[in-house]
């Protein structure tokens, strides 16, 4: 089943080599990241002179360069998708932003406020802190927990498709 | 089969048809609709299967993208709600097997093929893309059994099978009555018709018991029926008249020939004094003459019954006709001591006539009158006109029961009555009067104040303008003595070649040509008068028409085809017993100069001869 997802994730992602360097955790997190854009509907925003869709990384990056070699050539609401490390104050420009295991989530989630930000992290407690999707480990198997109400409140559409493999629930959280 | 069909009776006919024709039309209407619903249903299917399969994938796509069969399988599991789907499974974009469903709790999945869509008679299945984003990311495999349809299928056949039984039952109990309505009338008319020509009972009739054909086909039949039964009466009624005129005529034709044997006997017997001698002679003269005219009346008859009396029709004095055939009834009439006068208002009165028809009817209307007026009465002739012209013949005599007033003038018909009865005669002068003065554009009635009053005869006749020349009156059996003293040289020098088969009447007219001063040869044949011609040209040649062998006609031929030096032209004298207007034509085509009919009368042949052989004669001499 390992190989199996390996192959998967092997087969959207483009670079090779550098895929060798990352662990399968984050080659799979990576793929979900860039996945779930086409399940979730940010609003309609005046761009600011923002001319990409940008998936930030909190702090530091554990993709290496996967991710962003994943994303080359690829849309989200019409904008090419780019990946970026980012400080907490910078996190509301971002459209998704990732807060990896070790680094606090709760600077990054005052930064983004009411902003239409798609919070991601990997931590027991991210959901409850505020965040809206929350990676798992389900017997060897990346799974994500959704708080519905974190995502309503950054003004994200979140698919019920979606909503029906997530396993979070809304008493989560706020 | 057709043979087969053909001799079935009506009946069987009928109600095969009605059967025939019910169960083809439902066979036709149950697999019309059995197609349609095979039809319906493939569509039904092949929509259902589609849109469980899109449905399917749509919900799938989360799954599939986030690598979660555990979802996939709960969204497959919706298939349980249709119990024919057996299975389906769900791959992933590089065909591998991602999700499954058996509704029997397991089985294997086939490995994915292309996308597809087949609906067959057992089984059905769709394998369909799953995308998203446009992007293809998976494919579902749907795979239903058909026990559905074949449960409905089979419903459907067996309902449409009992409809066809009960409509098959039906139209045999509603074909039987309707074509009892058909067929009854005809089976009837059937045998009624074989009844009739079995027993010839022409007074049954056919019931007409509807407005349709077959009622025309009664009604046609019963008019039939009604025509046979008149044609029977008339025939029956034709041949009474027939039998009571044939015993008439023998009786008429009896009368006379009886005079003329006894005298001929009292003649041949003794010496007797020239006095009795010569009322013998007049006696048989009379009765032949009247046995004659009884049987030129009758071919009269027969040719007007036929049809075959044509009118040749000139400019004729009618006047002048009343004129002679009062001349010609006057010594009748004065030896019953009737007086006749004649009143004629113009003269001359010009019509277009027959002059010997017209004069026959005149003649007709007076001798009737001579006969039927006592000694002492009078007769009075009345030429006058109004918009045409009127002739009436009065007498003063036996007067006409008004009930036979309307039947008079039918042939026959005057048989029946008693006073002709008491003076003799066929009873076909007035119908012969009556045809003639039709045949003219006239009309002919009677009238009479009852028995014993006497009557009027009225014919009334069209008129033309007078026009230059009448045509002189042919004044035929003009009464004239046989021998005159006057006549018995008229034709001396004259060698006349006499032809006819019949002994007898070559020696009666050699007797009256040579009573004349004629020199008669007389030959029997066609052949034996061409040698006699060649041995020495006659003066005129007198020929019968009819003869064995060879006819006068053809005689004539021969003759008219030599030059005018050996005889070509010598004048010739047809007399014959065929005595038609058209037998006169075909005489005088052939080459005759003159046609006689028998029976002659001596003195006109005499003079026939003389103004024949005058010119030639005179030619001769001079």
């Amino acid at each position: 089943m390992r190989r199996f997802l390996v192959a998967l994730v092997l087969s959207t992602a483009t670079a090779w080599t550098s895929a060798q360097e990352v662990p399968l955790e984050y080659r799979v997190k990576a793929a979900y990241l860039f996945n779930f854009t086409k399940f979730i509907d940010w609003p309609v925003m005046p761009t600011g002179g923002r001319n990409s869709f940008s998936i930030c990384l909190a702090g530091r990056n554990p993709f290496g360069t996967m991710l962003s070699s994943t994303l080359v050539g690829e849309t989200a609401a019409g904008l090419p998708m780019a990946a970026r490390v980012v400080s907490a104050d910078q996190a509301s420009s971002c459209q998704i932003l990732f807060v990896p295991r070790g680094v606090a989530a709760a600077p990054y989630l005052r930064g983004i406020g009411a902003a239409p930000v798609l919070t991601v992290g990997e931590s027991p407690d991210f959901l409850t802190q505020g965040g809206a999707i929350n990676f798992v480990l389900d017997g060897g198997r990346v799974r994500f927990e959704i708080n519905q109400a974190a995502a309503a409140r950054a003004q994200l559409k979140v698919s019920s498709r979606l909503l029906q493999l997530g396993r979070g629930n809304d008493s989560q959280g706020d | 089969m057709r043979h087969w069909f053909r001799d079935l009776p009506i009946r069987r006919k009928l109600g095969l048809m009605t059967l025939a024709s019910s169960v083809i039309a439902l066979v036709f209407a149950a697999v019309g609709i059995f197609t349609w619903d095979v039809i319906q249903y493939r569509r039904e299917i092949t929509r259902d299967l589609t849109a469980q399969a899109r449905t399917i994938g749509e919900n799938s796509t989360a799954s599939i993208t986030f690598e979660d069969p555990r979802a996939a399988g709960e969204t497959l599991a919706v298939l349980e709600i249709h119990p024919n789907v057996e299975y389906a499974c769900m791959f992933r974009a590089d065909g591998s097997l991602f999700a499954t469903y058996f509704r029997d709790g397991r089985g294997a999945c086939p490995g994915a093929a292309g996308d597809m869509l087949d609906v067959g008679w057992r089984d059905a299945q769709i394998i369909a893309p799953i995308n998203l984003n446009g992007r293809r990311i998976g494919s579902v495999l749907i795979h239903r059994d058909m026990t559905d349809v074949i449960e409905r299928l089979s419903v459907l056949g067996a309902i449409l099978t009992a409809l066809l039984a009960f409509a098959v039952l039906l139209a045999t109990l509603v074909g039987h009555r309707m074509q009892r309505t058909i067929a009854d009338p005809l089976l009837t008319l059937a045998a009624t018709a074989r009844v009739v020509s079995d027993t010839k009972n022409y007074s049954l009739r056919g019931e007409v018991r509807s407005n349709d054909e077959v009622g025309t086909v009664v009604q046609a039949f019963n008019d039939m029926l009604d025509r046979v039964e008149e044609r029977n009466a008339e025939l029956s009624h034709a041949n009474r008249l027939k039998d009571e005129f044939l015993a008439t005529l023998s009786h008429e034709l009896r009368t006379p020939l009886n005079a003329i044997l006894g005298w001929i006997r009292i003649v041949r017997s003794a010496d007797l004094p020239p006095k009795t001698r010569t009322r013998a002679l007049e006696s048989i003269e009379r009765n032949a003459g009247l046995q004659a005219r009884l049987i030129e009346d009758l071919l009269e008859v027969s040719r007007i019954v036929t049809g075959k009396l044509h009118l040749q029709t000139t400019r004729t004095d009618l006047a002048a006709i009343v004129d002679a055939a009062v001349e010609i009834l006057q010594p009748a009439a004065t030896a019953k001591n009737i007086a006749i006068t004649t009143t004629i208002d113009q003269r001359p009165a010009m019509t277009n006539a027959d002059p010997d028809r017209l004069q026959q009817v005149i003649w007709n209307l007076l001798s009737n009158a001579v006969k039927f007026t006592p000694p002492g009465g009078r007769i009075a002739v009345q030429l006058g006109r109004d918009d045409g012209y009127v002739l009436t013949v009065t007498d003063n005599g036996l007067g006409i029961d008004p009930a036979m007033l309307p039947q008079m003038f039918q042939p026959f018909r005057q048989i029946d009555a008693s006073p002709t009865r008491e003076q003799g005669g066929l009873g076909l002068g007035l119908a012969i009067v009556r045809q003639l003065v039709e045949l003219h554009g006239g009309t002919v009635s009677a009238r009479s104040q009852g028995v014993g009053t006497g009557a009027t005869f009225e014919v009334r006749l069209p008129s033309v303008l007078p026009a230059e020349e009448p045509k002189r009156v042919d004044r035929r059996r003009t009464p004239t003595p046989m021998a005159s003293a006057a006549g018995s040289r008229l034709l001396s020098g004259v060698n006349v070649l006499v032809v006819d088969d019949e002994e007898d009447a070559r020696e009666l007219l050699k007797t009256v040509l040579e009573s004349y001063g004629a020199t008669v040869t007389i030959v029997a044949s066609a052949p034996e008068a061409m040698s006699e011609f060649e041995r020495s040209t006659p003066h005129v040649i007198v020929s019968d028409i009819g003869m064995p062998l060879e006819d006068g006609f053809s005689l004539m031929r021969r003759v008219r085809e030599k030059p005018v030096h050996a005889g070509g032209d010598v004048p010739a004298i047809a007399l014959t017993a065929y005595a038609s207007a058209s037998d006169r034509e075909a005489a005088l085509t052939a080459g005759y100069q003159a046609h006689v009919a028998k029976p002659f009368e001596p003195a006109d042949v005499a003079r026939l001869v003389h103004d024949l052989t005058r010119p030639a004669l005179h030619s001769r001499s001079g």
